[in-house]
């Protein structure tokens, strides 16, 4: 799988299979059809054709955009800290992917092989309750994009901060105070504390209530 | 993968000189390589260039070189073949993965003794500090490896 200079064009001829395979991965992995017309220039008509012979469906409906750049930054009734760790291992996914050449890489294919890489570094030790959690390819698009797909990351309103104890490197809303948008691996830590400090007052608490 | 545990497992062994439990918990969910190959395909070759091979590194730095080596080789060519993880988990760029994929096991050999030192670099802190983190937090930090910034 050659990687797709930034500056090939989908009518090149020299580029016409290229485009095609990266649609038919973008399919594969269940992106929406106006991410796959932005990134290859095929018509709509063509995609859903690719669709149906490729997943027996149509495209999934919906925008392109969901969400918010809050969603997968901020910890809160929607976003526990596992989806925010899922967002940080795709985020160096695609940073280690957009270093593999020295000459910049088109954004679609930059994508969709990050997002493989992704699924294959996070199957190990997956549960079927876990893979529910990662992210879909149309979740890691919006990401991206929050992220100005990490080359225009100035006026991006997601910013990526490492923590200075774990180094872990994640997103944060940049317009949003820092103090509530701490380290998820942290997060889960001091949870982690947090239930073995009460945990001994539970167990006291229930033999108490058990009656003799 | 039980390569890469392995191999995580040896280059761990040789910056800490001893790994405890939660060490070996930890590095059983890394699914990445925690060492970092930084080097260009010419620096490779100029070290092959050499006739004679100056025995820098003691047996255990070759070994960890040559077992380095090996599973980078069997990576870069499962990467040429359309496998790119195998670049994010090694962290490593597509000339590297050509020059890495091309060595014969002489070259390896070569490289395993002839190199100043280890051939991959390390920074033990995020691992150990990970490593200490309740079993749950622990275990995600080891599974997000790849997002670890280390020092270059």
């Amino acid at each position: 799988m050659r990687p797709i200079p930034e500056n090939a064009r989908p009518g090149d001829p020299r580029w016409a299979v290229a485009f095609l395979d990266l649609a038919q991965g973008l399919v594969t992995a269940g992106a929406k059809a106006k991410i796959i017309e932005r990134f290859t220039d095929l018509p709509h008509r063509k995609i859903k054709e690719l669709y149906k012979a490729l997943r027996g469906t149509s495209p999934p409906a919906g925008p392109v955009m969901q969400g918010s750049a809050r969603y997968f930054a901020l910890p809160g009734k929607h976003t526990s800290e596992t989806i925010r760790l899922q967002c940080v291992i795709f985020l160096a996914c695609y940073e280690r992917m957009a270093k593999i050449t020295s000459t910049p890489v088109q954004r679609g294919w930059l994508l969709l092989a990050a997002f493989n890489s992704y699924l294959s570094i996070t199957e190990e030790n997956l549960s079927s309750t876990d893979s529910s959690k990662r992210l879909d390819i149309n979740q890691a698009y919006a990401l991206l994009s929050y992220c100005g797909f990490m080359t225009m990351r100035e006026g991006a309103e997601l910013q990526l901060r490492q923590c200075p104890v774990c180094s872990m490197s994640y997103p944060v809303v940049a317009a949003e105070a820092l103090d509530n948008q701490g380290c998820p691996v942290c997060a889960i830590d001091e949870n982690c504390e947090r239930l073995a400090e009460q945990a001994p007052l539970a167990r006291r608490g229930r033999r108490r209530s058990k009656p003799g | 993968m039980v390569d890469l545990y392995k191999l995580n497992r040896k280059i761990a062994l040789h910056w800490l000189g001893r790994l405890d439990s939660k060490h070996a918990e930890y590095l059983c969910h890394v699914p990445v390589c925690i060492g970092q190959f930084t080097h260009g395909p010419g620096e490779l070759e100029a070290v092959l260039s050499r006739q004679s091979v100056p025995h820098h590194n003691s047996l255990g730095v070759a070994k960890l070189n040559r077992q380095y080596l090996r599973y980078a080789r069997l990576a870069a060519k499962d990467a040429a073949a359309g496998k790119l993880d195998r670049l994010v988990r090694l962290g490593i760029n597509l000339a590297q993965a050509e020059a890495l994929s091309n060595l014969s096991n002489e070259a390896i050999n070569h490289l395993a003794f002839g190199w100043e030192g280890l051939i991959v670099q390390f920074t033990p802190q995020p691992f150990t500090r990970g490593a200490a983190l309740h079993s749950r937090a622990a275990e995600q930090h080891a599974r997000a490896f790849v997002a670890i910034r280390q020092a270059a």
